[in-house]
């Protein structure tokens, strides 16, 4: 197996672009919540209204899971940055 | 007017507009997949270890579940389109009925006001009444098909809902909502004890209750995210040793180790202790490889990032860095132990001599470090903690008590005891 630490730009880079999108997460959790209800109240139908009530629940709140998953991801990202930079400002004094 | 005649409630053109959106919603789910997949690849260039895999692991869990996101959002886009379309049929055609009813029901008065002796009368009203039940029959038919519809909707979202996650454990969203904010709960009642650890007296009453609490604060590291920081955890335990003398000489201020061997009286115990957890360390490097396994095959922690990921970075509990007294104890994981009292202690080294080397020992070298990591993993990011659980803790929660049905199982339980974590 070969092991290479990884360049601290790239990993900050992948970070950085991880990082955009998933924000947009939260905003898409709320906003399939927000058309679940709609579609619930608009749905005339208590057994459909149920039915999208749960499903809007369950998978809004899979975004927000994934959301903060692709949050963690860059985080992890950053700080395997931030200990290369720490070995490798370390190895120059 | 018979019941069958009444106009089916609901907005058809807003179940077109809902629907809409969720087909939107899934094509979004499916470039942000993209995205954050071309940032995974971007770190990943030049990045090649075991905690790159480790990575790479959590990126492609991300990805499968984004992709069953995608998929069952798309679903809702065509199972509402259908519902509205049948809704919006049902209502035209009831509402057509409807005029056609009142027609003939318009016929059938003016013929029986009619006075006369005329036999054809008779004949038009029979001729009317059963254009009425005619009409009737027909209205009654679109309201089943109707009904058959919804019910068909429903079951198909209801099947959407509960599909299995892959990358998920193989669980459902319902199921991941009900963990996650179980999840939350535990971490929010370790963060109660630990916030306001701020000083060493107050550490040390924060860790004696922190013990008791370690089932909570144990949930928490079982769903960590990253297994190759709960290997870097389990490695900490030969720390035990030395571990146990610093975290109570620092926390309570002895300056010599021989004011900590006075005030312990318990030396033997301890000696005993770190004995075990020596050979603790040993099992744990065996279970070690089957906690790795469960947690890439069950990737039960897939569900708590997003609890994890809030609270800040498993790296940070392994590799803390704290000044001062929690500097020196951060090296400790067994000390908790020693400092929730003797009794406590006596029961841990009991548990570590008189069992088994194995499950059972890991499983009591894990108690001890998990309130002291919890605790201060909590302490650190005590604020950010507090905002996210604030904003989507109150969203889930909202979300969990707004759901029926099958959510009621859940939800009441869930709404009311997320809602309760921030009352």
């Amino acid at each position: 197996m070969s092991f290479r630490g990884g360049d601290p730009g790239a990993l900050e880079q992948g970070a950085e672009q991880i990082e955009q999108p998933g924000r947009g997460l939260e905003p898409m959790s709320k906003a399939a919540a927000s058309a679940g209800q709609k579609a619930a109240g608009a749905s005339g139908h208590p057994q459909v209204a149920g039915a999208l009530e749960r499903f809007a629940a369950a998978w809004g709140g899979e975004l927000l899971g994934d959301a903060a998953a692709s949050l963690t991801l860059a985080r992890a990202a950053r700080e395997q940055a931030r200990q290369l930079r720490t070995v490798t400002e370390g190895g120059a004094r | 007017m018979t019941e069958a005649l009444i106009r089916p409630p609901g907005d058809p053109e807003s179940l077109y507009a809902a629907a809409a959106r969720f087909g939107q919603l899934a094509g979004d789910a499916s470039r942000t997949k993209g995205g954050v997949l071309q940032g995974v690849e971007t770190a990943l260039k030049t990045w090649e270890s075991p905690r790159a895999t480790m990575f790479a692991q959590a990126a492609g869990d991300m990805s499968k579940r984004l992709d069953a996101t995608a998929t069952q959002l798309g679903i809702a886009n065509r199972v509402i389109t259908q519902y509205a379309g049948a809704l919006a049929a049902a209502q035209a055609a009831i509402d057509q009925y409807g005029r056609q009813h009142a027609a003939v029901q318009q016929e059938l008065r003016q013929s029986s006001q009619t006075p006369g002796d005329d036999p054809r009368q008779d004949t038009t009203l029979q001729h009317l009444s059963q254009r009425q039940g005619q009409i009737e029959r027909q209205a009654a038919a679109v309201q089943t098909d109707l009904r058959t519809a919804a019910a068909r909707a429903a079951a198909a979202l209801d099947a959407a809902t509960e599909v299995r996650v892959k990358g998920a454990g193989g669980m459902s969203p319902d199921a991941i909502l009900r963990y996650v904010t179980a999840a939350w709960n535990g971490i929010h009642q370790v963060y109660r004890t630990f916030k306001d650890w701020t000083d060493p007296s107050l550490g040390l009453v924060s860790l004696g209750q922190g013990f008791g609490q370690t089932g909570a604060a144990l949930d928490a590291l079982n769903s960590w995210r990253y297994a190759y920081d709960a290997e870097l955890l389990l490695r900490q335990t030969r720390n035990l040793e030395e571990a146990k003398a610093i975290a109570v000489a620092t926390v309570h201020g002895a300056d010599d180790y021989r004011a900590l061997r006075a005030w312990m009286q318990a030396q033997e115990v301890v000696s005993r202790f770190a004995d075990d957890a020596q050979r603790a360390t040993e099992a744990a490097t065996t279970a070690r490889a089957a906690f790795l396994d469960s947690v890439r095959v069950t990737s039960k922690l897939a569900k708590v990032c997003a609890v994890i990921g809030v609270v800040g970075g498993a790296y940070d509990v392994v590799n803390p860095q704290h000044d001062g007294w929690r500097g020196a104890a951060d090296r400790v994981m067994g000390g908790v132990a020693v400092l929730a009292g003797g009794a406590q202690l006596a029961a841990m080294a009991g548990l570590l001599t008189l069992g088994p080397v194995g499950a059972g020992i890991v499983a009591g070298a894990l108690i001890v470090t998990a309130a002291w990591t919890v605790g201060n993993l909590v302490w650190d990011h005590r604020e950010q903690i507090g905002h996210a659980m604030e904003t989507a803790g109150k969203w889930v929660a909202d979300q969990a008590g707004r759901a029926v049905d099958g959510a009621k199982k859940v939800g009441s339980k869930i709404a009311s005891g997320i809602k309760g974590l921030f009352g």
